[in-house]
């Protein structure tokens, strides 16, 4: 499913995506690998429509999104349940608020701690009370900046595994940028690799590539460096 | 508790001092009375309703001069965040205003309004305004670039995003202000009061000089300190118990 067409985007003078057209897998994950400074993020946020490209379609509405940013940004004065009932329609009657809110809490398996301040949580169930808020918008397309990056091994796996679950569950496409290679090759569908601005190329996990060779693949892409920009003369 | 106690030790002992003091002789009673005498006559005082009075008025001007204070401060915080150009318009003659102790314009404001309440009330107003209008201000933009993004993502219409993000973001430093703001009035209306009014605590300060009653003055000079500590703990308290749990600033 194409998303974007020859998208252009710059900070001031800087140009940080050159030519991006993304055809994702739809109802799977699709990660956007790429190094540090490459862009990811910057990408991310012109498909969720919280900033315009310079050229290029953005073929989904920015209302069909949700997006887990890589800190959980919960309001720090709110409760989990105020800062999940700020992704549900301003006017929803109270009960219907707490039964969409509670249901989304046992999903992510923190039934019970509606009442809690998000300083009063470890960064995993932040993390998961971020990824709630993103789903009770129910959207169409899910997208995650490094969601897990911050967190220790074990509970980064544990998320990967909940979040497959849920993505299966409630047929999302999701977009999720990720810098890890095995984060990647666990719950991707299909990885694309971002370089020098540009989509360098893209994997299809069910292709009969072994996995072992598309690690050192992906490996590879990542660490050669972009080639140089073509100056138009 | 042995905190409490240590830190009503330094008002015990001043008291012994002062006692003594009185009791040596060394000073006359007319310049320095006695504690026991200043206690006595504060009861003498209430007893008489005179001091019931004198507060009730001071606390009636100190109340809706405050009020009136902070709603007009918070209303143009507000405006003055959302259109930058009033801003501009509005920084020189604030600027200017901001030096002038509200003092000064008494003579001008009894000429315009008499020595009643309504002079009081715009000391008071005077003297209020700019800690709570500044700390508005600096609050209306705490909100940070990551919280706005958030904003957005989630298609916040505006009236969730003042009251779930700006409004908040902006609550601590709004009390500071209001807290800072409420000794500078309560201060500059018994000033005010010295100067030019026919009651509330800083007359009857003015009052009892006039009568050479020194136990009386000095009455009238604990009660405003007194009163002004009862009302800023009760504040912080009220505001501990309310926004405690949500902003840890305030917690402290
Ligand atoms: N608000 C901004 N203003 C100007 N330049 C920016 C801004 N945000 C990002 N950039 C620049 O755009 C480039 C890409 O940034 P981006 O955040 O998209 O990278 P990233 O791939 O997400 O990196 P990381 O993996 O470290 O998060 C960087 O060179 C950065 O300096
Ligand atoms: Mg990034």
């Amino acid at each position: 499913m194409l998303i974007l067409s020859r998208v252009r985007f710059a900070f001031a003078h800087h140009t940080v995506l050159h030519d991006i057209t993304l055809d994702v897998r739809e109802d799977g994950i699709n990660c956007l690998l790429g190094a540090s400074g490459g862009g990811k993020s910057t990408l991310l946020r012109v498909t969720a429509g919280l900033l315009v490209p310079d050229e290029g379609t953005v073929h989904i509405t920015p209302e069909d999104c949700a997006v887990v940013f890589q800190d959980p940004r919960l309001l720090p004065w709110l409760t989990v349940e105020e800062n999940l009932a700020l992704a549900l329609p301003a006017r929803l009657e109270r009960r219907q608020r707490d039964r969409a809110v509670a249901a989304i809490l046992e999903e992510v398996q923190l039934a019970g701690l509606q009442k809690h301040l998000p300083d009063e949580l470890s960064g995993g169930m932040a993390q998961r009370v971020g990824l709630a808020r993103a789903l009770l918008r129910r959207p169409r397309f899910l997208l995650m900046d490094e969601p897990f990056a911050a967190l220790d091994a074990i509970t980064r796996s544990e998320l990967q595994q909940m979040l497959l679950e849920l993505i299966r569950r409630q047929r999302v496409t999701c977009l999720f940028v990720t810098h890890d290679i095995n984060e990647a090759l666990a719950i991707g569908d299909a990885i694309f690799v971002l370089r020098g601005g540009c989509v360098a190329e893209r994997f299809d996990t069910g292709d009969s590539l072994d996995p072992r060779r598309l690690r050192e693949r992906l490996r590879e892409q990542l660490l050669e460096p972009p080639e140089p920009e073509k100056v138009p003369s | 508790m042995f905190a409490r106690i240590r830190a009503l030790l330094t008002p015990f002992l001043a008291l012994l001092f002062w006692q003594a003091l009185a009791d040596s002789g060394w000073v006359s009673a007319y310049l320095l009375p006695a504690p026991l005498t200043v206690l006595d006559t504060f009861f003498r005082l209430y007893a008489s309703g005179k001091l019931t009075l004198h507060v009730h008025s001071s606390l009636f001007r100190v109340f809706w001069g405050f009020t009136a204070s902070c709603l007009i401060a918070f209303l143009l915080a507000l405006l003055v965040c959302r259109f930058r150009p009033l801003e501009e318009l509005l920084t020189a003659p604030l600027a200017l205003l901001r030096m002038i102790p509200p003092l000064a314009m008494v003579p001008l404001l009894i000429l315009w309004l008499g020595i009643g309440h309504a002079t009081q009330i715009t000391i008071i107003v005077l003297a209020s305004f700019f800690p709570i209008f500044l700390n508005s201000c600096a609050g209306l933009r705490r909100v940070t670039a990551a919280q706005r993004e958030l904003a957005n993502s989630l298609h916040l219409g505006w009236r969730r995003y003042y009251r779930y993000v700006l409004l908040p973001a902006a609550t601590p430093s709004i009390v500071t202000g209001v807290r800072l703001a409420f000794g500078y009035s309560w201060r500059a209306l018994i000033g005010a009061e010295l100067i030019a009014a026919s009651s509330g605590l800083g007359y009857l300060i003015i009052d009892a000089q006039g009568m050479q009653r020194t136990d009386e003055v000095i009455v009238g000079i604990l009660t405003i300190g007194l009163i002004g500590w009862l009302l800023d703990q009760l504040f912080s308290w009220a505001v501990v118990r309310t926004l405690g749990r949500r902003f840890a600033e305030l917690r402290a």
